[in-house]
């Protein structure tokens, strides 16, 4: 069969989302998914159109027992249960600024990577974005209530080349990125003030990115350097 | 709302339990129903859901918001596994009866704009009602129990043929009504 005419790609990708794609045909899409962005394109297209569809359905209370089968199998301790624990959980929420700067990366009883404790005293901070790499989520971008500049610390910490720096930008929609300066990294964790320029360009961003630089920054005003670390800021 | 979400997905990424947690608190209830429509046994069910957040849990940091909301992708996860069961299962659909059911009502042939309030849904909701009876309750049996060709053509007593026409162009439709490039 051929695959790659729009019409039948169409077809395969709506039925293999609706399910009605089935035995062989369905796993032979899904072995040409991973080498097709077209074909993964078509089929993500698709889930979002159908997505709503699902989040149509009424909610139904979910028996405890599944929460603590997901634990159980994850190898997770399960939960304390203090009194105040669910009151807990619904006053925490993203932004809440009276809990903002509790960091909460527990380390976790078994092998998988463990954030180094993070003290961050006020005024509280908002997580901005995480910047990742291709081993994964690495630099957690915040800044602060009064916008005056931003903290940012590393999971990896990962070592430094001699004579090199790490730069952040900012990318926004059309046009060249932007540098919001060049990050004073000591034992994983770097702050950077931020004047008018430099929130304007915030801003603008879409995506923020760390690239490599020679130690004092990108001479040009453009990256230089490969750019190790990407990530979506999330609107607040 | 779906921001949150997202980002409760990032930090599942770096490893935070406690987001992992809330991010399940917030959206298993409704993942649950979808579990529950698809698989309409209660033990099913829940198993279905447990490797779906197992699965949440290794594979978050694979999720990108440029490709879709966060909503949309826990919905993906939580089909998939149901859509193995069933399809695991090709005896099940004898069940369809089953009192688990009962309590789990599955959104009706009616308006379906009156429950939702999500725009992306009411749009979805608007276009179905724009398709021919026999293509919209083939597209939704499939979409809401998993009914293969075969299975459709049984429960609607209607040739293979005539059943996999209505799911193509009521696919075809919907997707003209979306007005949607690919």
């Amino acid at each position: 069969m051929k695959y790659d005419q729009p019409e039948l790609q169409m077809k395969l990708a709506a039925e293999y989302v609706l399910g009605t794609l089935q035995g062989k045909a369905r796993t032979r899409f899904e072995k040409l998914l991973p080498q097709d962005s077209g074909l993964r394109a078509r089929v993500a297209a698709w889930e979002q159109r159908m997505s709503p569809w699902a989040s149509a359905l009424k909610p139904v209370p979910v028996p405890a027992t599944v929460w603590s089968g997901v634990q159980r199998r994850l190898g997770h301790a399960p939960a304390e249960k203090p009194a105040s624990g669910f009151i807990w959980w619904r006053a925490w929420a993203f932004g809440s600024t009276a809990l903002a700067g509790i960091i909460i990366l527990q380390p976790a009883p078994q092998p998988q990577p463990v954030a180094p404790p993070v003290v961050v005293a006020a005024p509280a901070l908002t997580d901005l974005a995480v910047l990742t790499d291709k081993e994964g989520p690495d630099w957690i971008v915040r800044e602060d209530s009064s916008h005056q500049k931003l903290v940012l610390s590393s999971l990896g910490n990962k070592p430094l080349p001699a004579g090199k720096a790490l730069e952040l930008w900012s990318i926004p929609a059309k046009g060249a990125p932007m540098s919001l300066g060049v990050l004073p990294v000591q034992d994983g964790k770097a702050e950077i003030a931020l004047d008018s320029t430099h929130q304007s360009r915030l801003q603008q961003a879409t995506v923020l990115a760390i690239s490599l630089e020679p130690s004092g920054g990108s001479p040009t005003g453009l990256p230089t350097g490969p750019v190790l670390y990407t990530g979506k800021p999330v609107s607040v | 709302m779906a921001e949150d979400l997202a980002f409760l997905i990032y930090r599942t990424a770096l490893g935070d339990q406690r987001a992992f947690e809330k991010l399940y608190r917030e959206t298993s209830p409704r993942l649950y129903a979808l579990a529950m429509m698809l698989l309409r046994k209660r033990d099913q069910a829940e198993d279905a859901l447990q490797e779906a957040y197992v699965n949440v849990w290794h594979s978050a940091s694979s999720y990108n918001a440029d490709k879709g909301t966060a909503q949309t992708w826990l919905n993906v996860i939580v089909r998939h596994r149901c859509i193995d069961r069933i399809r695991r299962e090709p005896q099940r659909f004898a069940t369809l009866d089953d009192t688990d059911w009962e309590s789990f009502e599955a959104p009706g042939p009616g308006p379906l704009q009156e429950l939702l309030t999500d725009a992306d849904a009411q749009l979805l909701a608007g276009c179905m009602e724009h398709l021919d009876g026999k293509q919209r309750e083939s597209l939704s049996l499939a979409f809401f129990h998993g009914l293969t060709h075969s299975q459709l053509a049984e429960h609607l007593s209607a040739p293979l043929g005539s059943v996999k026409a209505w799911v193509r162009r009521g696919l075809e439709r919907l997707r003209g009504c979306l007005h949607h490039e690919i």
